[in-house]
């Protein structure tokens, strides 16, 4: 209450020169002090891990580690029922030992591992960036597959989506989708990000909300969390910007914002908790014994598959483009505008995936991380030289537009696998990618007749799905041992097997990827469709037909993409 | 004077151009346009979708000359030796869009009468 009070009285002060919109300003910055105090009082008053906003307290010998995951620091067993207790308790105690005789040694333990964290914080950090950088990808890919008049308009919902979304994000999306990964998925790379520890909706492992870190404040403002949001809001931005290739050349603008918010704040985070946040999807080894719970390792569905499927929604909902279809039903082509753009964007796309993937592992410390980028090229290259392939045998020449799509949809589907499988299997899973692409594209033009601009349900949608039952399909055991806490001992009776698909003998695998796949697939679909009918029912969501006509960019921000070729007289 | 207005392919804007200026013509005007002949334009494929192109881009060169410099402005091939001013229909696949049509229609018989077979 006292914050509210003050922010009253810094609107009076400062209200003389142009009360009405100071008064607006004033009523924003009550509304934020309200909102930030009572966020912020209950979380200090909690006992618990303390966050760490100057990043002093991250990092110390607990996290010095060698190359096969072995701590430096010896816990001490607790639970004397195990059989190896014994043996346990010894390495404790030798330790104990040790660490009394050798004091600098375990001082060196603690920068060490501050060190370590450091070297992942700058990895994850980094490849962040790269993954931001992807924005730029598609905002040149979605601009160049669409007719001149629309370019600008689809350049503004690009450009908006990263605005809005990031604030959805930022105010409830983060927390939702990442306010209780201390409970069951701790990045310990990053140190572990104690402080979020809280679920909202469930507990243990059938956690199905977090409730930690609304609004960053209180356990969000620390140093790892922050580190991780940063990491994770462009993924979200990823999901963000696909629903545009699917939605564009016919919505309104603040219908699109409808769209971003619901995005950022609730439709990706609930599924990315599920699945990233220590959620009961990627519990489901511990819980319900399916092998090492659903399993995606960079987003083929969390981000790709959650972005298609809602835009496969949205574009139902808002019917083709005018034209589209023909008075006899047949597809009619809206030929790309600036190819370049495409192939540019593409470019782009493939490069900040070399973020998106390997720098999943959130640390540069996993040596996986030349594996996965390798993987991902390999995917890359394959897709998109079986959609070449495959067109060039279908109609006769190679469509430029289809071979980016092909690449995106090798990327897409290595995405969730790229950790767990062999340099074969990426390519084998790139040509998989590849056909669903081409098919896909023609399966939504043809049978479904649902109008996608730019193919992001075929890219996004069912490559995403793909990617994530390939994990169930062709991971090779190589790596995950331990993966969402199964199997850290030993796992089908080896020590050290990780993730292992159907093609090595774990079907159960397979069964929980594709579960926890359709299960994306329908939640992102459903959930989307439910809300957006509803609001479309309230009000239209599209542009009136003779503005659609005319090209959205003149009636939607009164400025053409290419102004030259509009001829106007302009007055000074 | 006469007018003579051509529709040739973009691409071979160019060696008309100097062709004409060899010939003693000092200006021309172009015209970007759009149209198709015979051929009916194209089928293409865009993402699995058939489209047809048929109005294709075209120059539409316009000279005017006087009369007395019309046969050498309108200069075509002879004994086999392709070297034309503006090409012709029969000559090659590069010449095929000279519309030479045009040209008579504009200038009635005038052209037979310059141009025996």
């Amino acid at each position: 209450m006292a914050d509210e009070k003050e922010g009253y009285v810094a609107e009076r002060v400062l209200s003389r020169p142009s009360r009405r919109s100071l008064r607006l300003i004033g009523a924003a910055v009550l509304l934020a002090t309200g909102m930030l105090g009572g966020l912020s009082a209950p979380c200090a008053a909690q006992e618990g891990p303390k966050p760490d906003p100057a990043g002093v307290a991250t990092g110390d010998k607990s996290a010095a580690v060698d190359a096969a995951g072995n701590p430096f620091v010896v816990p001490e067993p607790t639970d004397k029922t195990t059989p190896d207790y014994a043996n346990k308790k010894k390495d404790f105690d030798d330790y104990q030992a040790q660490a009394a005789k050798e004091p600098l040694a375990v001082k060196l333990a603690d920068t060490v591992g501050h060190v370590r964290i450091a070297t992942n914080f700058s990895w994850t950090l980094l490849t962040g960036y790269l993954v931001l950088f992807m924005q730029a990808g598609f905002a040149l890919l979605t601009c160049g597959l669409v007719r001149k008049k629309n370019a600008a308009h689809l350049m503004m919902l690009n450009f908006a989506a990263y605005v809005f979304a990031f604030l959805a994000y930022y105010a409830c999306g983060y927390a939702l989708q990442f306010g209780a990964v201390a409970v069951n998925a701790a990045p310990a790379n990053l140190g572990g990000t104690p402080t979020l520890n809280k679920f909202l909706i469930g507990s243990g492992l059938w956690g199905f909300l977090g409730g930690k870190g609304f609004f960053l404040v209180g356990p969000g403002y620390d140093a790892g969390s922050l580190c991780l949001t940063l990491f994770e809001v462009v993924f979200m931005e990823t999901a963000g910007y696909i629903i545009v290739g699917a939605i564009c050349e016919r919505i309104t603008f603040w219908a699109f914002l409808v769209c971003e918010l619901f995005v950022g704040g609730i439709l990706y985070p609930i599924f990315g908790c599920w699945v990233w946040g220590g959620g009961w999807l990627s519990q489901l080894g511990s819980s319900m014994n399916l092998a090492h719970g659903y399993v995606d390792f960079a987003g083929s569905s969390v981000v790709h598959a959650i972005g298609g499927f809602c835009a496969m929604a949205l574009a139902i909902v808002l019917g083709p483009r005018i034209g589209k279809y023909g008075p006899d039903g047949k597809p009619r082509p809206f030929p790309a505008h600036n190819i370049a753009f495409v192939v540019a964007g593409t470019f782009i796309l493939l490069f900040g995936w070399m973020g998106f993937n390997p720098g999943s592992t959130l640390g540069a410390s996993d040596l996986r991380i030349s594996v996965i980028a390798v993987n991902t090229n390999l995917a890359a290259v394959a897709g998109s030289a079986m959609a070449m392939i495959l067109w060039y045998m279908m109609f006769g020449k190679p469509d430029i537009t289809m071979a980016c799509n092909g690449m995106l949809a090798g990327l897409v589907a290595i995405t969730a696998p790229c950790a767990f499988v062999s340099p074969t299997s990426a390519v084998i899973i790139g040509v998989l990618a590849g056909t669903v692409v081409c098919l896909g594209v023609l399966f939504n033009e043809r049978v479904l007749k649902v109008d996608d601009p730019c193919g992001a349900i075929s890219v996004h949608g069912f490559c995403g799905w793909l990617g994530a039952v390939c994990v169930g399909i062709f991971a090779d055991g190589t790596y995950g041992a331990g993966w969402n806490g199964v199997g850290a001992a030993t796992y089908l009776g080896n020590a050290g097997q990780g993730v292992t698909g159907l093609l090595h003998g774990d079907t159960r695998q397979f069964l929980c990827q594709l579960l926890g796949a359709t299960l994306c697939a329908i939640w992102a679909f459903g959930a989307t469709y439910a809300v957006f009918t509803v609001v479309n029912k309230i009000k239209s969501m599209r542009v009136a037909p003779e503005v659609e006509l005319e090209g959205l960019d003149v009636p939607e921000f009164g400025l053409p993409g290419y102004p030259e070729d509009v001829p106007v007289a302009v007055q000074s | 004077m006469k007018r003579i207005d051509a529709i040739v392919r973009p691409e071979k804007l160019d060696e008309v151009k100097e062709s004409l200026a060899s010939a003693g013509v000092h200006g021309l005007t172009v015209t970007e346009v759009r149209g198709f002949g015979r051929q009916k334009g194209h089928t293409e494929h865009y993402r699995g979708a058939e489209y047809t192109v048929d109005f294709l881009p075209k120059v539409d060169i316009t000279v005017l000359a006087y009369e007395d410099r019309l046969p050498d402005i309108l200069k075509t091939p002879r004994g086999g030796r392709p070297h034309p001013h503006w090409g012709t229909r029969t000559e090659s696949h590069l010449m095929l869009h000279v519309d030479l049509t045009v040209i008579r229609e504009l200038l009635g018989t005038a052209v037979e009468s310059l141009h025996p077979a």
